[in-house]
């Protein structure tokens, strides 16, 4: 009795055609989506989507409605990533409204109750009316094609927010010294409200040792504190500082010489900032 | 009879080749992930073009916006803007969001012909 062999052939086909056709689906040509959610984009393309939901969060004032934007992206922790690419942002020294943008709804996350003023109005646009009375036969003048005109549409006069400047803030005491061996000199800004609360998305202005000056926002910590933010500085170095638009400048900074076993080495500074 | 099986054998390939392009791209597709902006469904493209209009509300903002909204279709920026107004009119948004759309079209309209 003769044994019937399999058909190797056949087999070896199939597996090579089925391979090939796995890598093409899934490698070469893989399936393209249209009409996704944004929870699907790319890192980048999340970032850049978050930086705008916090630009947009900044004229419009509407907390719930970033919020609603913010859970699209589907981040397992909102209040983290927000806090992570407003860090990144500002130590690229990029968008730095966004940057504003992002520490503040982070710091909304820790603290609902926080609200803030829109900072911009809307425009209000003057379209040209069509006159509809004039016969469009009497026209002499043959007019140049041009592109197709914008959609025309009679915007109606809004309430105009405005900004608030708010009461600058004060100089709470003196700057406070610490020393915590091992960590790098840091100046830490605390700005509080009038009752107190600490004040995110408040930009501080520090002039850098090689001229000129750099901003930096309260509220990328709200473990530490909502008000709070921290520069880095450099033993040796002379720094100036203000708080919020119209503060006071405080100048003369300089990281404090603490002392462990004999060594000295730089300390960090504390200051406190308060609205009157 | 070799013939015979060199065709079985390309035909076997070709059924393989069927079954595979069948389970990645029918059955089993990747998972959506690592999208662009431009392959958003309307409404959040819609929404995208909202935050641009309110985000860059000033005429000096208008290369920044320009930016933006080229992630959504990086030949027409102001076609996307059409769009998104039509579609904003046609999801009921606001007079306040649908003034911001139209205003961000006016902007754009006025700041390309003045190129």
């Amino acid at each position: 009795m003769r044994d019937r062999q399999p058909p190797l052939y056949l087999i070896t086909g199939i597996v090579i055609g089925l391979l090939v056709g796995l890598f093409v689906s899934y490698v070469l040509l893989p399936v393209r989506y249209s009409d996704t959610s944004p929870d699907t984009l790319s890192t980048e393309q999340k970032a850049a989507y978050r930086a705008l939901i916090a630009r947009a969060y900044l004229y419009e004032a509407d907390q719930s409605r970033a919020f609603s934007r913010i859970a699209l992206l589907g981040d397992a922790n909102a209040g983290e990533s927000l806090v992570a690419q407003a860090q990144e942002i500002v130590a690229a020294g990029g968008d730095a409204l966004a940057a504003r943008g992002l520490a503040l709804l982070a710091s909304v996350i820790t603290n609902p109750e926080t609200f803030i003023t829109p900072l911009a109005s809307i425009q209000v646009i003057q379209n040209t009316t069509v006159d509809l009375t004039k016969d469009p036969a009497a026209t002499e003048t043959p007019v140049p094609a041009s592109p197709t005109p914008f959609v025309t549409y009679t915007p109606r006069p809004t309430a105009t927010p405005k900004p608030t400047q708010g009461t600058p803030y004060q100089l709470v005491g003196e700057p406070r010294a610490i020393c915590e061996p091992g960590n790098p000199a840091l100046l830490k800004v605390y700005v509080y409200d009038s009752q107190g609360k600490g004040v995110s998305g408040v930009r501080i202005e520090i002039s850098i040792p090689d001229g000129g000056s750099t901003d930096f926002f309260t509220g990328l910590y709200p473990e530490i504190n909502s008000g709070y933010a921290d520069y880095e500085m450099i033993a040796g170095n002379t720094y100036s500082l203000r708080v919020g638009d119209g503060g006071d400048i405080l100048s003369g900074l300089v990281p404090p010489q603490c002392e462990l076993s004999g060594n000295s080495y730089p300390g960090s500074l504390e200051v406190k900032f308060k609205q009157p | 009879m070799k013939n015979k099986k060199l065709i079985g054998f390309f035909f076997a390939i070709a059924l393989g080749l069927a079954a595979g392009l069948f389970f990645g791209w029918l059955v089993n597709p990747p998972q959506a992930k690592n999208t662009t902006i431009s392959s958003l469904r309307a409404d959040f493209q819609t929404d995208y073009v909202l935050m641009v209009a309110r985000a860059y509300p000033e005429t000096a903002d208008l290369p920044a916006a320009v930016e933006q909204l080229k992630e959504v279709n990086a030949k027409d920026p102001l076609g996307t803007v059409r769009n998104a107004f039509v579609t904003a009119q046609q999801l009921g948004y606001s007079q306040i969001d649908l003034q911001a759309i139209a205003d961000l079209g006016l902007r754009l309209e006025a700041w390309l012909g003045a190129q």
